[in-house]
């Protein structure tokens, strides 16, 4: 039984564009077009404001966690061109660096996973890609991807640390390479890798006939392929599987949807995908023994208490 | 494969301003936050209209395990589950078997237990709501009881021979208490034959093959001394049982005789002998196996698994599992007309019919939690029930089941352990959701961050134990707390941090000219050597206390030796030296010529390297110069008198 | 071997705690109180052991056999805010628990309705600049509590006043684990570096007046039980599985350290009224039976001399005993002869036996609680064991 246990009234005076929870899902951060951010204490059952950043001029579009291992830090992205790094310090946040460095909207921001250091990745609607990491004395470094999508990078996504390879060979532990995952209106999905020290265009992967909204790369289970979820303006979402030996990406439609699909989420072991967007509906996927992908839940927007059950479309 | 042919769940929100779209983002484990609105409004898009109510729902699943009651059946089985699997490494096949059997009843003993214990929740709670609540989960528990019951005689426990009737007597008499309770009932009655029920009992009894409590029964009837009674007495009497199977009893043999008693009753029948009581006769005519009796007695059997066992006792004792399938449409037709087959029906359906797959498959959409369907499949891996080409996913149905329910598990706050646990027990995937859990359990004290780490240390997840280390490490360096913030940096050997401790209380002796956490850092030990900074604060504090001690000669050389080791950062450089002066000054002569030489040496190179040193350090740095010239001079005297002598 | 019972309680046992008899009674306590942990909403819990006199020829001086103890029931409950990680009954009715919070509460039990309520509350007397910090341990002596966290600062309270009567800020640098009294006076603590502070009130100064360690380590200590006649005797327990036994008047040194469990020892326990038991429970899902009784069992005189012929080492005693993997015995052994068996010397040390409570390894052991016959412990299996360990001598 799926049911809602819990509300919280973010009091956002405009549309809320994200919402994450950091990795102890203690804390619920939430951002709106009002150009704030707020941050809510969602332990046990009770949701309590903690804190209400301000700092952009304009809606704020994305956030992300930094690892607690690097002290409590978010990152917001916004239409004001900025990506805004947060700290809390004794129970009060601060700005703590702040990214000017692009030339329009910046649409998505993502920490890469922790063993790579504090490094966040961030889309803009300018093309490009940022790749801003800290050498942890407070000095930034920035690398830029220029003209990575024509009309505009929407959405990143790390791969996870762990290269598929390495699990099956331990003596080749190669933990080293970075990618990203980046979808834009230029209907690609890309992949990015870094080679020493520069990011260089991996896969060009051409499935969507609309533009790409989110892109999500699944959490490593220790197999040895690659997983990533794309959604797009086509109403379709995308699994691209590749099988960690050869450089091919496969693509399979898990559903085409009645509307826009905008929003993508793994869960931590990467076993459910969250679909959300203009359908008004949150579905939950899962991939059967077979190899199947199947809904096997579904939280909608509905008049009565519980609506009468939608078969689930299996592809 | 679980969910195949499953229909979602569905929630529905009823808030119109979710109509401009909805988002969610995971929490841990079955939960997530869905909120109405859109990502990045791209700048050709139009913007929706404005929204005034902004909304945030948690949503969880599987949930219901997390209920108090629920929570000692996690808890107990989980004690099961391990003692099985522990036992599962030391032996296999027949040895083997014995524990799965004992593991199985244990599970439905705590079955039984819990819904015991809901049922008198039930009864003493006054709220309706929560009332029914309490009674939904009883029907679920006792549901899982009667599948679990058939499954255990069919695929688990095996009994010699594939003989079924017996046990599957058992399991009814287990679920289908009624003529046993009037049985109990009747017997303490004055009169009983006048009891209403009287009749039906003996009825009940006898479908469930009581014979003794029938004969009871029947000796307490007025015409216990008739002819008729007497007859019936004898036959029940005579009725082979099934335990003699047991006893070393050959199938045939017992056939046999059952066949002869079966005539017998036959022949009694024919000859009338119960003819003056029609009650009797109908006894008679169950003994006989008469179909018609049967489906006049539909109601007394209640559902068409009760009427299949009862008419197979009669007509088939010796029926082999695999056989009983041929016998269900009968039955079921009986009952068709009145009631739907209902979800309960068709699992029992399959596994009489011996598909275990579609068992697991329709129990796990059943059933809203994974309890029922993980335990059950862990047994019949064990058992060799699920070797792959009895079924197309193996092992791997076992590992799936296991890892959504520990998956459940990992969802909630106090039960993540027991969750922890079952993970252990998936070879394929049980480590990997492992890690991922950890990095997510939140770490609320020290002790919790301990356990946390224990956890870690026991399965060798060496990044997940480094990452718990540094969380509580820079926890504690926010809160000021840099002596606890290093006893987390030097448990996980991480060098840099260390090294960033060390040098904030390098820092603060710099400012205040005194150290704090003296209790940590006089008492390093070896764990100093980590990094060469906290070696040089543990060394740089030995200075201190030989000074303090007076034992100067040994200070001085400490000192030197710190300098030329270069283990001091540059800057502290000035307060070493500094601290040189009162040696020098000092009545003995506690630097030779050429330490004095180093310490020159030293002083040069800070200087040529530091070109910016403020005045008043100038100054210390003019005095220190001094005072090694004098130092010296006393030193090069000193050290000719002693060559002299 | 022990009877026991396992009681499945939904909730995270982070404390145990027997009832305090009054004194001269000959009953034993057959009420406890418990205290959860690691749970959306935590409590803390009255319990009652029905014990029934059972007729049976085996009649030991009416040892603890001639009972059969029920399952415990729920008595009352109240709703407690944070962890619970330290719960000391304070006289018959109140009890102190304290918080991760970094708050202290005294409950009332009141007997006449059963109920437990709120008596009075220190809020936040642990914390770092005024943010939350963890309270990890305290210790109750007549109307005085002493209390100790992750701030490594110790409060001193007095049953009445509004606020601590002093606060040793600095008390320590890392986490003190445990804290427990000495004397009226006095009170000792064990850190997360391995020290053992002692700590004296009559004196003005924040210092400790001793401070003991394990040499070269830093292994934290993580709980401390004192002698309950020999005041100078303190037993530890190691995040290492280690056992430490101390003499107050000696050494900077522990007398002896046995390595013992495999995960950290959560609660170290001597038999209040058979001081030769000790017992110790732990994160490896063990409670261990240690029993000095024998030492002492041969003169003096004579240890030395039978030195080759010490069959009774530890763990070869009855079936159920569990071995333990290694001994190490370090430290300065202090010959103090017949007196007390925990500071005997290496060789008299082999006669302690030890037994193994629960046989089978489940999930961590964080409390335990010994009275007369009865031993408690609390898991994180969300399990209450009651065992009858039979007469101790």
């Amino acid at each position: 039984m799926v049911s809602v246990i819990n509300s919280v009234d973010t009091a956002h005076e405009d549309m809320i564009h994200d919402a994450q929870l950091d990795y102890y899902g203690t804390k619920l951060a939430t951002c709106s077009s009002d150009r704030t951010i707020k941050i809510f204490d969602v332990k046990s059952g009770q949701q309590t404001l903690v804190s209400e950043l301000r700092g952009h001029d304009g809606p704020v579009w994305q956030l992300a966690w930094a690892h607690p291992m690097f002290g409590n830090l978010l990152a917001s992205c916004g239409y004001d061109k900025k990506v805004i790094v947060w700290k809390e310090t004794n129970g009060t946040w601060g700005k703590l660096y702040e990214y000017p460095n692009h030339d329009s909207s910046v649409n998505s921001v993502q920490f890469a996973p922790h063993e790579f250091g504090l490094i966040l990745a961030c889309g803009s609607s300018d093309g490009s890609i940022s790749i801003i990491s800290s050498a942890g004395d407070g000095a930034w470094d920035a690398k830029k991807i220029n003209n990575a999508h024509s009309i505009g990078c929407n959405a990143v996504s790390w791969a996870p640390s762990i290269s598929p390879g390495a699990l099956l060979d331990q003596s080749v532990r190669q933990q080293g390479v970075k990618r990203i995952a980046t979808g834009g209106c230029d209907n690609l999905v890309k992949i990015w890798r870094e080679e020493e020290g520069q990011w260089k265009e991996d896969q060009k992967l051409e499935g969507h006939s609309d533009w790409v909204r989110d892109v999500a790369w699944a959490p490593s289970i220790g197999l040895p392929k690659s997983i990533l979820a794309s959604c797009s303006q086509d109403f379709r979402v995308l699994i691209w599987t590749n099988d960690g030996t050869s450089n091919d990406w496969t693509s399979k439609t898990l559903n085409k949807f009645n509307d826009v699909v905008w929003h993508l989420s793994w869960s931590i072991t990467g076993n459910i995908l969250a679909v959300s967007g203009g359908d008004n509906k949150v579905s939950l996927w899962k991939e059967t023994l077979e190899g199947q992908w199947v809904c096997i839940s579904d939280v909608t927007k509905g008049q009565g208490q519980v609506t009468e059950s939608q078969k689930g479309s299996s592809s | 494969m679980a969910e195949r042919e499953r229909e979602p769940h569905f929630c529905a929100i009823n808030d119109p301003s979710c109509s401009q779209g909805l988002q969610a983002v995971w929490g841990c484990g079955n939960q997530f936050f869905v909120f109405p609105g859109k990502k990045a409004i791209l700048l050709n898009e139009r913007r929706p209209l404005l929204m005034k109510e902004e909304t945030i729902r948690e949503v969880k699943w599987d949930m219901d395990l997390h209920r108090p009651v629920l929570r000692k059946l996690v808890n107990e089985s989980h004690n099961v589950f391990t003692c099985l699997q522990e036992q599962a490494k030391k032996t296999s096949g027949a040895a083997l078997h014995p524990h799965i059997i004992r593991s199985s009843k244990q599970y439905r003993a705590s079955l039984k237990a819990y819904s015991l214990e809901l049922k008198i929740l039930a009864d003493s709670t006054i709220d309706e709501e929560q009332k029914q609540d309490f009674l939904d989960h009883l029907q679920l528990l006792e549901m899982a009881e009667l599948i679990w019951g058939l499954c255990e005689i069919l695929f688990i426990d095996s009994p010699a021979g594939g003989l079924v009737i017996a046990p599957l007597l058992e399991w009814l008499r287990f679920h289908f208490q009624t003529g046993e309770q009037m049985f109990l009932e009747i017997i303490r009655e004055e009169q009983p034959e006048h009891h209403p029920l009287y009749w039906d009992t003996i009825y009940r009894l006898v479908l469930q093959g009581q014979a003794e409590h029938v004969r009871r029964l029947l000796s307490l009837h007025s015409s216990k001394h008739s002819k008729a009674f007497s007859s019936m007495d004898e036959l029940l009497k005579k009725m082979p049982q099934h335990t003699q199977l047991f006893r070393g009893h050959s199938i045939a043999e017992f056939d046999m005789k059952w066949r002869h008693w079966r005539d017998e009753c036959e022949r009694r029948l024919e000859e009338g002998e119960f003819s003056s009581y029609g009650n009797l006769e109908t006894i008679g005519k169950i003994l006989t196996g008469n179909d018609e009796v049967f489906s006049e007695f539909r109601d007394l059997c209640e559902t068409w698994y009760h009427m299949l066992v009862s008419k197979l006792l009669y007509q088939n004792p010796t029926i082999k599992g695999f056989d009983l399938q041929y016998h269900i449409q009968v039955c079921l037709d009986e009952y068709r007309s009145n009631t739907r087959i209902g979800e309960l029906d068709n699992i029992l359906l399959s596994a009489l019919e011996y598909d275990i797959h579609q068992v697991i498959k329709d129990s796990s959409a059943v059933f809203s939690n994974w309890w029922f369907v993980a335990h059950l499949t862990d047994l019949l891996q064990h058992c060799g029930q699920l070797d792959s080409h009895k079924l197309q996913f193996g092992s791997n149905l076992r590992e799936f089941l296991l890892l959504e329910y520990a998956t459940s598990l990992m969802s909630h706050k106090s039960l993540w352990i027991v969750g922890v646990s079952y993970l252990d027990h998936c070879p394929e995937f049980g480590r990997k959701y492992l890690e991922h859990f950890m990095e997510n359990i939140s770490i609320d004290s020290e002790k919790k961050a301990q356990k946390l780490l224990h956890i870690c240390q026991e399965r060798n997840l060496a990044e997940q134990a480094k990452s718990i280390c540094k969380v509580m490490g820079r926890r504690h360096m926010q809160h000021k707390r840099l002596g606890a913030a290093l006893t987390w940096f030097l448990k996980s050997k991480d060098v840099a941090l260390s090294t960033v401790i060390a040098e904030r209380f390098l820092f603060e002796y710099s400012e205040k000219g005194s150290f704090s956490n003296l209790d940590l850092i006089d008492n390093l030990g070896p764990s100093m050597l980590l990094s060469n900074r906290l070696t040089f604060l543990g060394k740089y504090r030995e200075f201190h206390k030989l000074y303090e001690e007076k034992e100067f000669q040994a200070a001085g050389q400490l000192l030197l030796s710190l300098l030329q080791a270069k283990l001091a950062p540059k800057q502290f450089w000035v307060t070493l030296l500094v601290d040189a002066i009162p040696l020098l000054e000092a009545q003995e002569v506690i630097f030779s010529s050429a330490q004095t030489f180093d310490l020159m040496h030293c002083l040069e190179e800070l200087m040529r390297e530091f070109k910016d040193i403020d005045v008043r350090e100038k100054e210390k740095l003019a005095l220190l110069r001094l005072a090694l010239t004098r130092n010296l001079s006393r030193a090069i005297v000193t050290e000719g008198t002693v060559r002299r002598t | 071997m022990a009877d026991t019972r396992a009681t499945f309680v939904s909730h995270k046992i982070n404390k145990i705690r027997w009832r305090q008899q009054q004194k001269q009674s000959l009953q034993e306590s057959d009420v406890f109180a418990s205290g959860s942990w690691d749970d959306e909403q935590n409590k803390v819990c009255l319990w009652k052991v029905e014990r029934q006199k059972v007729q049976s020829g085996e009649m030991d001086d009416g040892g603890g056999k001639g009972y059969v103890e029920s399952d415990p029931v729920t008595l009352c409950e109240a709703p407690h805010r944070g962890d619970v990680t330290g719960l000391e009954y304070m006289g018959q009715d109140h009890i102190v628990a304290s918080s991760s919070t970094g708050t202290i509460t005294i409950y009332k039990h009141h007997t006449n309705s059963q109920t437990l309520g709120v008596s009075q509350q220190w809020e936040k007397v642990h914390h770092h600049y005024g943010q939350m910090c963890p309270c990890t341990c305290l210790a109750v002596r007549d109307d005085v509590i002493v209390s100790s966290g992750e701030d490594g600062r110790v409060n001193i309270i007095q049953v009445g006043h509004k606020t601590p009567n002093r606060v040793i800020d600095k008390a320590d640098s890392s986490t003190v684990n445990s804290i427990t009294f000495l004397k009226q006076t006095e009170f000792v603590t064990v850190n997360s570096t391995g020290q053992l502070k002692i700590f004296d009130l009559r004196t003005n100064s924040d210092e400790p007046t001793q401070t003991l360690s394990v040499t070269g380590e830093l292994t934290p200590l993580q709980c401390i039980d004192k002698h309950p006649s020999q005041a100078h005797i303190v037993a530890t327990g190691g995040q290492d599985g280690v056992l430490g036994m101390w003499d107050l008047r000696h050494d900077k040194f522990p007398v002896s350290l046995m390595e013992a469990h495999s995960g950290t020892v959560w609660e170290v326990r001597f038999h209040p009224t058979a001081p030769d038991h000790l017992f110790t429970c732990s994160e490896d899902g063990c409670v261990w039976h240690w029993d000095g009784s024998q030492v002492n069992a041969t003169p003096v005189g004579m240890v030395t001399g039978i030195n080759q012929i010490t069959g009774t080492g530890a763990g070869s005693g009855g079936g159920n005993l569990s071995t333990p993997r290694q001994f190490q015995y370090g430290g300065s052994a202090v010959a103090t002869g017949l007196t007390n068996p925990w500071l005997a010397t290496d060789i008299a040390k082999n006669k302690i036996e030890i037994t193994s409570l629960l046989d089978q390894k489940s999930l961590p052991i964080n409390t335990l609680d010994v009275a007369g016959h009865t031993l408690l412990c609390g898991t994180d299996g969300e399990t209450i064991f009651t065992m009858n360990l039979g007469s101790l001598r």
